[in-house]
């Protein structure tokens, strides 16, 4: 299964005076691990939500193969294949692992509201086999045994795993991930990057924001640098991290 | 695979309520309870359509009364005017109702906030003030009288204890249609969209649609229950659809416990029992004639600042919370 190809085309989004997105243009490479970098501020986060219809950007294009599809609603985009977490963690906190998981099947689904009130044959069968894939989603990360607590009530690292396991059970092909080791101790962000490989296996394409460089620098096959809004630079991790304009802006930062 | 225990399954709890209300209406000749029974049965029902939007959505309504209106006065118009059977009405006034609160919900609803809160707002004060105005049908400020009732094989459903066998095994059909929608993939994507919409819709559920369709059952349970008002007391007239009542229900909802499928039901027993309870006691004491208002919003706030769950707690009780569990 070839995933068709993300690309975001002279990507522009100002709110009022400011321009957080100025012009970006890339592509998205299938099948690998792609970071998106850059200082704080750089417009990082405002590409994901153009990307997933959070917001639309006002100017430019983002396209998922020969398709348009900037400015369409979130939950069309997520139905075409592009699941994200967020950098704040956004799990529902009040429901429980396994009940995560499964509003992240959601779209695996196609059950009707009036089938579900009525609870037809056809939405028991369907429930059945999405507690199934559900488990089986727990059961792979290591999460089974916790499937009925809380998820507010897991440690932090767990949370983002739930996050994560809610993102891939809707089975997408291209993952977004915000800053997923945000808050991870080492070990955790090491066995993050170990299941990123895996994942890089199974031929998922996936778009990651990372503050950590060590693990961008590990994992990622392709690197693009925002500073101010702008794509500086775009290459392999060792092309990028010898960029003279990266050091600079990064450098700038931290000096 | 974990399995919920058999006596936490739902059915058990529908099963004694079933019990009960067979025991009640069984062994319960006393008019005056029957009556009490009764009016929580339709009360209940429009509050547990109304904790259905506000427990598991997320979203508020603040007009309730006036569709609980709609219902009432769809049922009294059709059969007194246009002497239509009552069942008819019943499911005209249900189907003009849905379609009433989609026309509503459609524009409100795809904002995010307290916008539907505000248009149920003013909906509900036009639906009460065409029920006072439009005088040619509806009969002004004196209403309609001799709604007919509800007939059954040939039994006329005009007593008490006739109309609370048809009241509650409605308002079981009521919890076990709750109970399927909220243990579905419509119901968890409801609960989800409540605690996060963005990421709901990152999940893929179309939030709009989701809302909108709750929003509709919501006001249909309140048009079934006015329906079955109309005919239980043979009259109708815009008093007990107003504002006032739309409040009412939202404490019933509270005190009970929105994010419990049975708490409205339970809010609903508490506040028409109290109602009653003062209404008596204002016979003999007559300075505590409109005390009630008083005691609702007495009761609101202890809720709201003592036991914001409500009585009957989360389908799912949270255990403590694990406090220091990460380092």
């Amino acid at each position: 299964m070839s995933a068709p190809e993300l690309r975001v085309v002279g990507l522009g989004r100002h709110f009022g005076g400011l321009h957080a997105l100025e012009d970006v243009s890339f592509a998205v490479q299938p099948g690998k691990i792609n970071a998106l970098i850059g200082p704080n501020g750089a417009g990082k986060t405002t590409l994901f939500n153009c990307v997933t219809g959070v917001i639309a950007p006002t100017s430019g294009e983002v396209r998922l193969g020969e398709r348009r599809i900037d400015g369409l609603p979130q939950h069309r985009i997520a139905a075409l294949g592009l699941a994200r977490t967020a950098q704040n963690l956004r799990p529902w906190r009040e429901m429980t692992v396994l009940e995560n998981v499964l509003v992240g099947c959601h779209l695996l689904g196609r059950s009707s509201f009036l089938g579900d009130l009525l609870w037809l044959p056809s939405s028991r069968r369907e429930e059945r086999r999405l507690r199934e894939t559900a488990l089986e989603r727990l059961e792979q990360v290591g999460l089974a045994d916790r499937a009925e607590e809380l998820v507010g009530e897991l440690p932090l690292g767990q949370q983002r795993m739930v996050e994560l396991t809610r993102a891939l059970a809707s089975e997408p092909q291209i993952l977004l991930l915000d800053e997923p080791a945000a808050g991870l101790h080492t070990r955790e962000t090491a066995e993050l990057g170990r299941l990123l490989l895996v994942l890089r296996e199974q031929q998922l394409t996936i778009l990651l924001i990372e503050h950590d460089m060590s693990l961008v620098m590990n994992v990622s096959d392709h690197v693009v640098v925002l500073d101010y809004g702008q794509k500086i630079a775009e290459g392999t991790p060792r092309a990028v991290q010898a960029d003279p304009r990266v050091i600079a802006a990064y450098l700038g930062e931290e000096a | 695979m974990s399995r919920t225990p058999w006596w936490q399954g739902r059915a058990v709890g529908l099963v004694a309520l079933g019990a009960a209300v067979i025991a009640f209406g069984l062994f319960v000749h006393n008019p005056y309870y029957q009556n009490l029974a009764v009016t929580i049965g339709i009360q209940g029902l429009v509050a547990l359509g109304l904790g259905l939007l506000m427990g598991w959505a997320g979203q508020i309504s603040l007009g309730h009364a006036g569709f609980y209106g709609l219902g009432a006065y769809a049922s009294a118009i059709l059969t007194t005017h246009f002497s239509l059977n009552p069942w008819l009405a019943l499911v005209a006034g249900a189907v003009s109702t849905g379609l009433i609160a989609y026309a509503v919900g459609r524009p409100t609803l795809r904002l995010r906030g307290h916008y539907l809160g505000m248009g149920t707002l003013g909906v509900g004060l036009i639906i009460q003030t065409v029920f006072v105005q439009w005088a040619a049908w509806t009969g002004g400020p004196s209403g309609i009288t001799a709604v007919p009732p509800l007939v059954v094989g040939g039994l006329a459903l005009d007593t008490d204890q006739r109309f609370f066998w048809l009241v509650w095994p409605v308002v079981l059909v009521a919890l076990l249609l709750m109970g399927n929608l909220v243990n579905s993939r419509t119901g968890r994507a409801l609960r989800a969209l409540g605690e996060n919409e963005g990421a709901a819709s990152a999940a893929g559920v179309d939030v709009p649609r989701a809302k909108l369709a709750v929003f509709m059952l919501s006001t249909i349970f309140a048009s079934v229950g006015g329906s079955l008002y109309a005919h239980y007391t043979s009259f109708v007239n815009p008093s007990p659809f107003g504002f006032a009542f739309s409040i009412q229900l939202l404490v019933m909802v509270i005190v009970g416990g929105a994010r419990s499928v049975w708490g409205p039901l339970a809010g609903a027993a508490v506040l028409a029992a109290l109602h009653q309870g003062l209404a008596t006691a204002a016979i003999r004491v007559p300075a505590l004639e409109g005390l009630e208002v008083v005691a609702y919003g007495a009761i609101l706030v202890i809720f709201l600042i003592y036991r914001p769950q409500g009585l009957l707690r989360p389908r799912r009780a949270a255990g403590p919370r694990a406090e220091g569990e990460t380092p």
